[in-house]
């Protein structure tokens, strides 16, 4: 199924199933993409980011970009643009308390620019109800701006709690006192575990990640363990545990084409693993006893 | 009027323990008009009467109301009388935004717009008689 919806405000969604396309180079407004199927790659200048079910990608106003899905199984994709004007509103109906809105309820001037982070977030919780909500309504066709704005509001919502959580919360555990250091500490961090995200069932090495990063490999190990408490490791360990959780729900692959799906030589130590993380068994987890 | 909410989807018996607390099965709504009362439910929110339906029953009876999310409503009316003040009465739904909008058009006057806690999205209401109704969406924040 194929959709697009412009709405009155210029705000933008569209979505569709495909197993090979490519998106050529464009730069579009603040947007989020999202798959619930497959796998989607992003090229935005040197960075590749491979986006999977359990992960979104924010792409500020003004990014150069293009992607391409190439893939065995169809690729259900979800792409959400806000004209600057509504993220404009919603920066100001956060700020500001109603007697100001009341006093002042037109922004004066240009539209502020808000630039976040631009990487992979995980897909969970409040942001993956309300734009499965959403998706399923567009499907349907609903015709009603409104409500779809009212989505869209709540994905914003949601997705700056996930920005305080994932980048906000993880500069403060940062032990620099410059807070410039702090961002650009981050900013590598953020790089290295996109590298993990996207080469997940690689066999990639800790240097491959530090040089991705622009950092040494004891700068790495100490930082990320700072920043996200774990080490990169235990990090990529966890990445592929979650997409083994996925696949064993979502697909009927057997536990031992999981385990060379997700990277890992040995269905044994995979099972291990997976007990000693989720207190469950695959094939329990699988079946939901 | 006392109000018992169940899912179509569960025995009426023996229910699944939930992950959150909030839910309830049983509540009570207090009103002075019965068919005011009625009629909010009906017309403003949405339950339609599964059988022959006026706005006024007699006590002792169970009206039985459907909405369109499958949420069945058992109503037993009782008289009381103390003055009891209101209590809160907590109404499901799968998709808490949808609703939300549904009911702005029906014209129900909501207190506060949705917001998040530990159990879902919630939004809160006042009925005819100026008790306070909560809109819920329960949301389960452990799987991958």
């Amino acid at each position: 199924m194929k959709f697009l919806r412009v709405l009155k405000n210029e705000n933008q969604i569209s979505g569709e199933t495909v197993q090979q396309a490519y998106y050529p180079e464009h730069v579009s407004n603040f947007s989020i993409k999202t798959v619930f199927s497959g796998n989607r790659t992003f090229n935005i200048g040197k960075r590749q980011l491979s986006l999977y079910p359990d992960t979104f990608v924010a792409i500020n106003k003004g990014t150069t970009y293009w992607s391409k899905v190439d893939s065995s199984v169809p690729v259900n994709t979800l792409s959400i643009s806000f004209s600057p004007s509504f993220l404009s509103d919603f920066q100001r109906l956060q700020k500001n308390n109603h007697r100001y809105l009341l006093d002042e309820p037109f922004q004066s001037g240009e539209h502020p620019d808000f630039s976040f982070m631009e990487t992979i977030y995980p897909f969970s919780g409040d942001m993956k109800y309300n734009i499965l909500h959403l998706k399923e309504h567009l499907e349907e066709g609903i015709p009603n701006d409104m409500l779809i704005n009212e989505y869209l509001h709540h994905c914003l919502i949601n997705y700056y709690k996930v920005y305080n959580k994932e980048v906000v919360d993880k500069s403060e555990n940062l032990n620099f006192l410059n807070s410039t250091t702090k961002v650009e500490i981050l900013k590598r961090l953020t790089l290295a575990k996109e590298f993990i995200i996207s080469h997940y069932n690689k066999d990639i090495e800790l240097e491959d990640i530090a040089q991705h990063a622009c950092l040494s490999v004891n700068h790495l190990l100490r930082t990320f363990k700072q920043a996200y408490g774990q080490s990169p490791h235990q990090y990529l360990i966890r990445v592929r545990v979650d997409r083994s959780k996925y696949l064993l729900k979502n697909t009927k692959y057997t536990i031992n084409e999981i385990v060379e799906i997700i990277g890992f030589e040995c269905p044994s130590s995979f099972i291990r693993l997976f007990k000693g993380l989720n207190k469950v068994t695959p094939g329990k987890y699988r079946t939901g006893n | 009027m006392s109000i018992g909410a169940y899912n179509n989807d569960e025995p009426a018996q023996a229910t699944q323990p939930r992950v959150f607390s909030l839910r309830v099965s049983y509540t009570t709504e207090l009103a002075a008009q019965l068919d005011t009362a009625l009629q909010f439910v009906v017309r403003k929110i949405g339950f339609k009467p599964s059988g022959p339906f006026t706005y006024s029953i007699p006590s002792e009876d169970n009206l039985i109301l459907d909405d369109t999310n499958g949420n069945r409503l058992i109503i037993n009316c009782q008289k009381l009388e103390s003055n009891d003040k209101i209590k809160n009465i907590i109404f499901y739904t799968d998709d808490c935004l949808r609703d939300y909008h549904k009911y702005i058009l029906l014209g129900v006057e909501f207190t506060s717009r949705p917001e998040y806690n530990g159990s879902g999205l919630q939004v809160n209401f006042l009925d005819h008689a100026g008790n306070c109704c909560t809109l819920l969406e329960e949301r389960i924040y452990t799987e991958t």
